[in-house]
């Protein structure tokens, strides 16, 4: 068991990949938290009948609240010392994230991010590629961090940066937001080569091109307001 | 003329609804002397209605009316942006309670603690 380190999983209606994935993390002998972002289906059974810990947001509340909940929550065991945020919906490899985990141990970093593009992104297509790379102009743009890939979802973080990353954009915006965050502070990073399992499943759940607008005026919003 | 004193009576109405309504001591006082501007200047309006006219010649618009248009299209499209803030500011509120809530229940879950104990040993 890997007593110090947590991964945390935002959960919204993926009551039809979730037990296996859950079965994977359990299998590496991690504890996962687990929350569920008022899901309609399953998922909350589904996660209590596992050996991952359960929160649930009464109201759905978007992917960056439920990071920063189970972050908060991981906080309170004074055991923990490594985080990681991993997808519920089956595109992340664990062995990734063991990996990262073991670079940020070995380099004495404070944040590993996978970098899709570093490694590989079987049967991506041309649209996501193109959002993806204006999503990763824009990032790296507006914050002083240099990046290959910034809306991942495979973090790993110690306890000092997740302590004070506190996330307060609620949605898919909170991606640019945590590299916003490690661009501002002393914080020593680096990124990883990851794969990511593209599969129909993940796609139908993915981010639309309509919505990556939403997701750009809300950080020109949010900038204006610090 | 029936429509002055039915437009009259309108206005009169809503006025005192927003002055009486229970929310009324939260409403910040400068929206309060805001709308008692409003109404006079709706209770002018609606008596003098060459009035409208006249200031609209003044600012260089034809008539009263296209100058009303004018103001009530502004004043729309000002409240549409007060309302999104303000929508706003009820989301961040009603999501900060929310992960509140979640933390605190999933605390108190004896599931939960079990197993934390059951990783951590």
């Amino acid at each position: 068991m890997l007593k110090d380190t947590v991964i945390i999983v935002p959960v919204y209606n993926e009551a039809s990949v979730l037990k296996g994935v859950l079965q994977k993390i359990e299998n590496h002998h991690c504890l996962a938290v687990c929350v569920d972002d008022g899901s309609s289906d399953n998922s909350s059974a589904i996660i209590a009948a596992s050996k991952a810990v359960l929160i649930r947001h009464p109201i759905n509340a978007g992917q960056g609240a439920a990071l920063q909940t189970g972050i908060e929550f991981a906080l309170q065991v004074p055991e923990v010392k490594y985080f990681i945020t991993f997808d519920a919906d089956g595109q992340h490899d664990i062995n990734d994230a063991m990996k990262m985990l073991s670079v940020l141990k070995k380099e004495k970093l404070d944040v590993v991010l996978g970098s899709r593009f570093l490694g590989a992104a079987p049967n991506m297509g041309y649209q996501r590629r193109l959002l993806l790379k204006a999503a990763i102009r824009f990032t790296n743009a507006f914050s002083k961090v240099k990046l290959t890939d910034t809306h991942n979802g495979l973090r790993v973080f110690n306890r000092t940066f997740a302590e004070v990353v506190d996330i307060r954009m609620p949605d898919m915006a909170h991606a640019s937001e945590i590299i916003d965050k490690i661009g501002r502070g002393p914080w020593k990073y680096q990124e990883v080569p990851i794969t990511i399992h593209y599969t129909e499943y993940s796609y139908a759940k993915g981010q639309s091109l309509f919505n990556s607008f939403n997701i750009f005026f809300d950080l020109l919003l949010q900038r204006r307001h610090k | 003329m029936i429509i002055k004193p039915l437009l009259i009576l309108c206005a009169a109405a809503i006025f005192a609804w927003f002055l009486r309504s229970k929310s009324s001591l939260q409403i910040s006082a400068w929206k309060k002397i805001g709308s008692i501007f409003l109404f006079i200047f709706a209770l002018l309006a609606i008596i003098f209605p060459n009035l409208t006219d006249r200031v609209a010649h003044l600012v260089g618009v034809g008539r009263g009316t296209d100058l009303l248009l004018y103001i009530l299209t502004l004043t729309f499209m000002g409240s549409l942006v007060v309302q999104y803030e303000h929508n706003k500011e009820g989301n961040v509120r009603a999501v900060a309670l929310a992960r509140k809530v979640a933390i605190n229940e999933a605390n108190a879950d004896k599931k939960n603690q079990k197993k934390i104990i059951q990783s951590v040993k």
